[in-house]
């Protein structure tokens, strides 16, 4: 049984607290078997393109993005960050299977100096039973801003394996409200991996919200380059039952005067747990940074909420769902 | 003026640096770890069988166990090169006057039989791998109050009682450094503080490494007993070597119920010494621990203080400071056990890098299913002076009850230029205000240490901050 190594601590601490890295097991059951995600607009707003890409593109769109400097160790002796070309915050060993499996990405690009106001909502359906990963990367050139929805959902009970693999590029002066939503049905093991490379003087400011799912990884990897960069971000969870959340965000500011404000709130129930790994990483050269992070959690054994299927179905305009395995369930819907 | 911006000078170590001549009087094992010298060391201190059996079993878990990989490097200490076991040819004697020139020389250098006089009830003062002088103020002994060598409690009368705690709170299984400890450790301290006494004035205990390629071991056993209060004081330091040194001791503090035990610990290490300590405590209902602890020294340290809250309403409070310089890599913080109800304990902890200096604050709480309503807060804030010095924050929160408050709260940073500004434009020149901002931040841990040991560390800042 091959076992994943994922959203690993950079600086490692004691061993017999197991919180250095995640390990999804059994990965030759869980993940191997992942079947392509296609997504295709019916309608994007002018400026906003999507196309879907080779993975040899893929990688030469994300070659142009700046330099993150090696560093291989801290301390002087622990290993710090997986060498990736993108870094993301679930690493590498998930980025490459998702590169594998998703023989390709999609490409969402807004052009230059672009300003699009309107939503643009993207959903992505697992369906029933499906082991799917999909792989976007979203470029957001010069001077441009995008307000981009992402959900992810499945019918309600529904199992299978859900892997998003998302790299956002900002350019100089481009900004990005991102908001990911998770409502996978409650069998789901779901890996969402991001990360983020920052020029000059862009923005993110990232909602995600997870409450589907059993087992949910999710990981944030922001390389604030860009001198007077911002990243802001929120994170809410709910894991229920024997549900288990693994959180990982990393903000590593490399430029000058950048700030990350990140905050996380959660909710465990039943027998459910988490675990979160946040951390703030002041590199040379980031004089007059700020980094804020808070979190918030909260453990009950009642009965609070259940994700009801009018929202766990709703639908947007602008987009449609991706093509799946072609089983069907009762509650798939259309746009 | 722009040159004592960047003029920051190394620590004055000249008060710690003497050095005494180890060729005549002094005994020396040979380098390295076997079997045939943890038998040897178990000869000289003519252990018990149970104890010579010990030692084995701990010599045999270091060969099997492996290097943590997960702190600083300790690759440039190498076991075969240092020697274990280092005494003097004179006996531990109780009378200062009765020690050798040479090692009373250095404790007087150091200013311990003037503490003693001053302020302690009671003195351990050892040297190398053995005791030198020890000695308790005969009022307090008269309470019942124990403060012995850790040898002579091993084999004198309180032999059961050390044989029931010895390394039961830190087992030789908990990481490589403790199994090496309880194969060759060597010297320490044993006190026992019976029902109900409070020792109004503190003891201490001072931990001297003269000998070049040498290691120290001793082991402190401390237990106080039910509503009993006592202040403990550790000071520790070493002349600077081009060789590796290396301290692995081991602390075992028991606190029985409704006691009250304050460890204080300044710790001067040369800049050549691996500092591998092991502390541990064990507070019972109601008791309370207090750790108060300095770190200036050492080339490389690994200490991180633990306490069990094993009694319901017991209490811990941790209160540090770290200050790594060139070439130093602190890695430092304290560990808290919360296993019964209502327990609640406080992490305070400041941290100051320069000159290339890491400093890393490294902390786990741990919030057990029994620990109903329990309440923890850790604070640990960051100064690095540089742009050449590192400084990491790793805490660990485990929470396994839903009746619990836990809440972390963490700052690094740099001197704001705004604040040096506001201060030289009240009149201060800008290293004093570099220095008065450094001694502000380190100020809530000072004032929890003795009068002279807060002053020692306030020299040791101001030292570190003043101009070339």
């Amino acid at each position: 049984m091959a076992d994943m190594i994922v959203s690993r601590l950079p600086v490692l601490t004691w061993n017999r607290l197991d919180m250095n890295e995640g390990v999804i097991k059994d990965t030759d059951k869980k993940l191997l078997k992942a079947a392509k995600v296609r997504t295709d607009f019916e309608t994007l707003p002018d400026g906003v393109t999507s196309r879907r890409i080779t993975q040899r593109e893929a990688a030469s769109i994300l070659a142009k993005t700046p330099a993150q400097p090696a560093e291989k160790f801290v301390a002087g002796k622990v290993p710090i960050y997986h060498a990736q070309k993108f870094a993301t915050g679930v690493g590498k060993e998930f980025d490459d299977y998702a590169s594998k499996a998703s023989g390709g990405a999609e490409l969402l690009e807004v052009e230059e100096g672009k300003k699009v106001e309107t939503p643009v909502s993207w959903h992505i359906d697992f369906y029933n039973e499906n082991r799917a990963v999909s792989q976007q990367i979203i470029h957001v050139k010069k001077g441009a801003s995008l307000n981009l929805e992402m959900d992810y959902s499945s019918d309600r009970k529904a199992g299978g394996f859900a892997g998003i693999s998302t790299k956002v590029i900002l350019d100089e002066g481009a900004s990005l409200k991102l908001c990911k939503v998770q409502l996978l049905g409650s069998g789901f093991l779901h890996v969402d991996d991001l990360g983020i490379s920052f020029g000059r003087d862009s923005k993110l400011d990232l909602s995600q919200v997870e409450v589907g799912g059993n087992d949910v990884y999710a990981g944030v990897q922001a390389e604030l380059i860009g001198d007077r960069s911002q990243f802001t971000s929120r994170i809410a969870y709910l894991s229920r039952g024997d549900g288990h959340v693994d959180v990982t965000y990393n903000a590593v500011q490399r430029g000058k005067k950048t700030k990350a404000d990140m905050s996380f709130d959660g909710v465990l129930k039943d027998r459910a747990s988490k675990i979160w790994r946040g951390t703030i990483d002041f590199r040379n050269g980031s004089s007059g940074s700020a980094g804020h992070e808070n979190e918030n959690m909260r453990m009950i054994f009642c009965s609070i909420w259940e994700p009801a299927e009018s929202m766990r179905r709703r639908r947007r305009r602008s987009w449609s769902t991706p093509a799946l395995t072609r089983s069907r369930e009762k509650f798939r819907t259309s746009p | 003026m722009a040159d004592s911006k960047i003029n920051i000078t190394e620590v004055d170590r000249s008060l710690y640096d003497f050095r005494d001549d180890e060729s005549k009087d002094f005994y020396r094992m040979k380098e390295g770890l076997t079997r045939d010298i943890v038998e040897q060391i178990s000869d000289e201190k003519n252990d018990p069988q149970w104890m010579r059996e010990f030692r084995l079993k701990c010599l045999d878990l270091y060969n099997k166990m492996e290097v943590p990989n997960w702190g600083p490097s300790i690759e440039g200490l190498d076991m075969d090169r240092i020697s274990s076991y280092v005494r003097s040819k004179s006996d531990m004697k109780r009378d200062w006057k009765d020690v050798p020139d040479e090692i009373k020389s250095a404790f007087d250098k150091l200013g311990i039989p003037q503490a003693e006089r001053e302020s302690l009830a009671g003195v351990g003062a050892q040297y190398d791998s053995e005791l030198v002088y020890h000695n308790l103020q005969e009022d307090v002994a008269k309470q019942g109050v124990v403060y012995t060598g850790f040898e002579e409690a091993v084999t004198g009368e309180y032999s059961d009682m050390v044989k029931e705690y010895f390394m039961k709170l830190v087992p030789p299984t908990d990481h490589k450094f403790a199994a090496l400890h309880g194969a060759v450790w060597s010297g320490g301290s044993f006190v026992y503080v019976p029902k109900g006494v409070h020792v109004e004035i503190p003891l201490q205990s001072y931990f001297r490494l003269n000998a070049k390629g040498a290691g120290q071991f001793e082991h402190t056993l401390i237990i106080v007993d039910e509503g009993a209060d006592l202040h403990f004081i550790e000071g520790c330091s070493a002349p600077k070597w081009n060789v590796a040194n290396l301290h692995a001791g081991c602390v075992e503090l028991y606190v029985k119920k409704n006691a009250r035990l304050r460890y204080s610990t300044i710790e001067n290490w040369s800049k050549n010494m691996y500092n591998l300590n092991t502390k541990r405590a064990l507070v019972e209902e109601g008791g309370r621990m207090e750790w108060v602890s300095g770190s200036f020294g050492s080339h490389v340290s690994y200490l991180y203080p633990t306490t069990i809250l094993k009694g319901d309403n017991s209490h811990c409070e941790f209160t540090g400071i770290t200050f790594a310089g060139k070439g130093q890599n602190l890695d430092t913080g304290a560990k808290m056990i919360h296993v019964g109800k209502n327990t609640s304990s406080y992490i305070d902890t400041k941290s100051i890098s320069k000159s290339g200096g890491i400093s890393t604050y490294r902390s786990s709480v741990i919030i057990e299913k029994s620990a109903k309503n329990a309440k923890a807060s850790v604070s640990c804030a960051s100064l690095m002076l540089d742009s050449e010095s590192r400084s990491d924050t790793i805490p660990s929160m485990t929470v396994k009850t839903s009746d619990a408050d836990v809440g972390h709260e963490a700052k690094i940073g740099r001197i704001s230029d705004e604040a040096v500004f506001y201060l030289m434009s009240r009149g201060i020149s800008e290293s004093e205000a570099r220095s008065m901002i450094v001694s502000g931040f380190a100020n809530p841990v000072s004032k929890e240490l003795p009068l002279e040991y807060a002053a020692e560390m306030n020299n040791l800042i101001k030292l570190e901050m003043e101009n070339g």
